[in-house]
């Protein structure tokens, strides 16, 4: 995956002076990334983020963009880079602001394999197939998954972002996203090793129907 | 507690996605400025990015929102 590319010219001035140029061509650069990064974000979040947001993460970017400068290949314009780095910072705060009164534990309940041992009284038969296809479902998740998996799996179901997820597992979502793929194929090989279709075991077809008709 | 119709439906739509190999979110954000300016870039990876936001809504928004950051 190494295309490389040409560094256009307004950027290699940036890139030299950030690589290796004195504490002054330093500073006017990180200045003007700084107002770059501020007036990008403006535009992207809008109303999302306040004058003062904007002020903190365009600084927080700039930190960040210097950091991971080693590892630019010039596959891009260093100022798109810049700025995807920053929407990208951006992004994981309004994550964590919008999940914030969100309890972990609460997350797991809402996002719970555990099928519901209580009775469906008033429709018998379809009831019990819907459970009996919730407990297929919730042991299979037990036999087939780690719990590190469950927990993920069911945080993101449970309304939770990758990003946020991630962060509270302490991890990256990079390795969050690996952790569910490898459950999402655990699952669809175990799926189909049994000889259940997917589709039936969760879209459960013709319950719809059934409900209209118990309603008649 | 079992899952709703919504997550189970959502559940379904990630295992119909399963693939051998799939790009993680931490390589989609390595080539996203580069997708952005659609620049060189093998049809391999270019597939991996489009399916990647398939499987993942939060990476389709950032891409999204770094078109608005851009734009």
């Amino acid at each position: 995956m190494g295309n490389s590319r040409a560094v256009v010219p307004q950027d290699d001035d940036w890139l030299t002076a950030l690589r290796g140029g004195d504490a002054a061509q330093v500073e006017t650069v990180v200045r003007s990334l700084q107002a770059l990064l501020r007036g990008s974000l403006a535009k992207g979040f809008g109303r999302q983020l306040s004058e003062e947001d904007l002020d903190e993460l365009a600084q927080a970017s700039v930190t960040r963009v210097v950091e991971k400068l080693p590892s630019f290949e010039g596959r891009s314009k260093l100022s798109t880079w810049a700025v995807s780095i920053a929407v990208n910072l951006a992004l994981g705060e309004l994550r964590k602001r919008k999940h914030a009164a969100l309890s972990w534990e609460e997350v797991q309940q809402r996002g719970s394999f555990a099928e519901e041992m209580g009775a469906s009284p008033d429709v018998p038969d379809r009831s019990l197939d819907r459970r009996a296809r919730d407990r297929v479902l919730a042991e299979a998740v037990a036999a087939v998954l780690s719990k590190r998996q469950q927990e993920a799996l069911s945080a993101v179901l449970g309304g939770m972002e990758v990003m946020e997820v991630s962060r509270r597992m302490g991890t990256n979502r990079g390795a969050l996203y690996k952790l569910l793929h490898d459950a999402r194929r655990r699952l669809s090989e175990h799926f189909k090793e049994q000889g259940w279709e997917a589709r039936d075991l969760l879209l459960g077809e013709g319950e719809e129907q059934w409900s209209v008709e118990v309603a008649r | 507690m079992s899952l709703t119709k919504e997550q189970k439906a959502a559940l379904h739509k990630k295992l119909e996605l399963v693939r051998e190999r799939e790009m993680d979110c931490d390589e989609f954000s390595e080539h996203l400025a580069q997708y952005v300016e659609a620049g060189p870039m093998s049809e391999d990876v270019r597939a991996l990015m489009r399916h990647h936001m398939e499987v993942c809504p939060e990476c389709a928004e950032e891409l999204a929102t770094l078109k608005k950051a851009l734009g």
